[in-house]
């Protein structure tokens, strides 16, 4: 019975890693005031050029900063788009998805001239924790995302750079009118977002799975976005929410595995999303979104 | 008049844009473009059988098109059409293989059960959306997915035949199919019903007080309800006609095309609706020549694949050019007045 609760453990760890640090990026732009649906897309363009770049040379570590270039890279874009053409993000962001899906798709055939899935590629080392017979697996993704969602809320609450930051998305003019620079800000926000959200995408290619497989995200970009409403825009109970979301999924996982003889696996695949529908519409009420939020700022003239 | 000329300019625009952008990488990964976009062309329209598949591809790409039409014309981002279509097939399938009826009727009745399956599919988050809040393009991503493995369930465990050579379930009454149009023509009715189904939702939406209050509420909730507008009832009246036409989009396809469920039937056809809105700008008349550019993706990116060797997910690729070209208006508008400022210091 250890063992088992030990495994959940192990597996709510790897599957929150990618959650929360999308939820922890797109949180720092939807506080300058951009919404970025399109992380779900950067995130499976992330996990594959990681893969890519881990298969050509060889080291995930590469591979995982090649997944957080390309998302600075489609933040930039979405960015641009919306502060300097005043684009509908929505749309923006779906475009994103639809990109990324179809071509990881596209590229995977080329690269490896099989549809759906990559060769397996080397994967981030691990520190293993041992206790009693299983041990629990710490990546160094995982020690990335707490140190960065307490430093995120540090910088959010106690310096000059949240202070802006929140300014702009709460209320641009004012921020605009006190000399703070509004693109500018809210473009340097979505960019750290797309950032993030490559770097989860690289995580699900070259840590998590091992190698790409064709519609890797499977939603949880989404489920990221879910995490940063139920969380209230607060990094910390974001993470939190991140984990729950997390431990459903684990939850589906090791079900499924059990009881894989017994009953339909379909059934245990709906669990992460009805536990996100569940939690989403019990929790959404406390939290106030950035008063600016998706909505372009034009100085008028 | 001179509004939907710029629509229609900028959403022509968006489309060549996508296709040129989509040329150009195909040219960098050394594919030839004009033989793959021949290929396409010639997948989509190149045999009478091809022309037909097209047409019945439009049919549940313009039903899931209207339904989010609806929706971001009362400024809802409901994404959740492909989960409503899913949903919308199982409910009209359930209804053809298990409920016995005279034939005509029941193909009628299993029709419309589907649609209310979509309208099902979209109580919970309508409801949440209308009177709470809730962020609802979370939701329909979720409920997205539970449909999708609802129905692996249905097709791959509750009701699979053994008997077939792909997977699928048993295959509803006779008496439920929806007929062709004639022997000669491989269509079927859901066609003209599609077809006719724009100029409904176009006539509700300009029309009527519906309509009114729909278009109100999406540009400006506060001011529709100063104006004594019900804007929570609105929104969830959306929901339900929205959620009934993405239902019709997977019951017009288990009915009409395939006589069963079949694993995973749609190739995105719920996506495909919303790129379809998209480009029409919201325009029920307009989503039918937006279906048939997606309905020819659709149906020509099989023979792009067998012909010019890209893989099939090469149109989502363009699809997404287009819509993030089509979501900056501004850029056409700052383009024009460019070109008007010269022409007038001439």
């Amino acid at each position: 019975m250890s063992e088992l609760i030990l495994a959940l453990i192990d597996s709510t760890l790897r599957l929150s890693v990618p959650i929360a640090l999308t939820a922890l990026g797109e949180l720092v732009a939807e506080r300058s005031g951009i919404v970025n649906i399109g992380i779900e897309g950067i995130m499976v363009i992330g996990a594959f050029i990681s893969v890519v770049g881990t298969f050509v040379t060889g080291n995930p570590f590469i591979g995982l900063l090649m997944g957080i270039i390309v998302g600075m890279l489609l933040g930039l874009l979405h960015s641009v788009l919306s502060v300097y053409l005043y684009a509908d993000q929505i749309i923006i962001g779906i475009g994103v998805i639809f990109f990324g899906y179809g071509i990881t798709a596209v590229g995977n055939t080329i690269i490896w001239g099989q549809p759906g899935f990559s060769v397996g590629v080397t994967r981030v080392p691990h520190l293993l924790i041992n206790i009693g017979k299983t041990s629990i697996s710490i990546s160094p993704n995982l020690v990335l995302t707490f140190l960065l969602a307490f430093t995120i809320h540090y910088i959010l609450k106690n310096t000059w750079i949240g202070l802006r930051l929140r300014a702009v998305g709460e209320n641009p003019q004012a921020a605009d009118t006190l000399g703070v620079n509004v693109f500018r800000v809210r473009i340097l926000a979505t960019v750290f977002g797309g950032a993030m959200a490559g770097l989860a995408g690289a995580y699900l290619g070259v840590d998590w799975g091992g190698r790409f497989v064709s519609y890797m995200s499977a939603g949880r970009g989404f489920i990221a976005l879910a995490s940063i409403i139920v969380g209230g825009w607060n990094p910390l109970t974001t993470l939190l929410a991140s984990l729950i979301f997390g431990f459903f999924d684990a939850l589906q996982m090791n079900l499924a595995q059990i009881y894989s003889a017994t009953m339909p696996p379909q059934l245990f695949q709906m669990i992460p999303y009805i536990a996100t529908v569940v939690i989403f519409s019990l929790f959404f009420k406390k939290a106030k979104p950035p008063s600016a939020i998706a909505i372009p700022y034009r100085r008028e003239v | 008049m001179r509004r939907y000329i710029i629509d229609i300019v900028s959403s022509l625009a968006a489309v060549i844009i996508g296709f040129t952008l989509g040329a150009l990488l195909l040219f960098a990964t050394s594919y030839d473009p004009i033989l793959v976009y021949s290929a396409l062309f010639h997948g989509a329209f190149g045999t009478t059988g091809a022309v037909f598949d097209t047409l019945t591809a439009m049919i549940p790409i313009i039903f899931a098109g209207l339904s989010a039409a609806l929706m971001f014309k009362a400024s809802l981002f409901f994404i959740g059409m492909e989960g409503q279509l899913y949903i919308g097939a199982i409910v009209a399938f359930l209804t053809g293989y298990l409920i016995p009826a005279p034939p005509g009727v029941h193909a009628l009745i299993a029709l419309i059960a589907g649609g209310l399956g979509g309208v099902l599919w979209g109580l919970l988050p309508g409801y949440l959306r209308s009177y709470h809040g809730v962020n609802e393009t979370v939701l329909a991503i979720m409920l997205n997915w539970i449909a999708i493995f609802f129905s692996d369930y249905i097709v791959e465990y509750a009701f699979i035949d053994p008997q077939a050579t792909i997977a699928r379930t048993y295959k509803v009454k006779s008496t439920a199919l929806i007929p062709n149009i004639s022997l000669d023509i491989p269509l079927n009715y859901m066609f003209i019903i599609a077809i006719i189904s724009c100029f409904i939702i176009g006539v509700l939406l300009y029309k009527t007080t519906l309509g009114y209050e729909i278009r109100c509420v999406g540009l400006n909730p506060i001011a529709s309800r100063i104006a004594d507008i019900n804007v929570e009832k609105t929104y969830f009246k959306t929901f339900i006609i929205s959620g009934f036409l993405a239902g019709l989009a997977g019951a017009s396809m288990v009915l009409g095309v395939f006589g069963s469920l079949v694993y995973r039937f749609s190739p995105g056809y719920g996506w495909d609706g919303i790129t379809a809105a998209l480009i029409a700008k919201n325009n029920p008349f307009m989503v039918i020549p937006a279906s048939l550019l997606l309905a020819t993706l659709r149906t020509g990116s099989i023979g792009m694949m067998l012909t010019a060797g890209v893989s099939n997910e090469m149109v989502l690729v363009i699809q997404g050019i287009i819509l993030i070209a089509a979501a900056v208006p501004e850029a056409y508008r700052i383009i024009h007045r460019k070109i008007t400022f010269r022409r007038y210091k001439l």
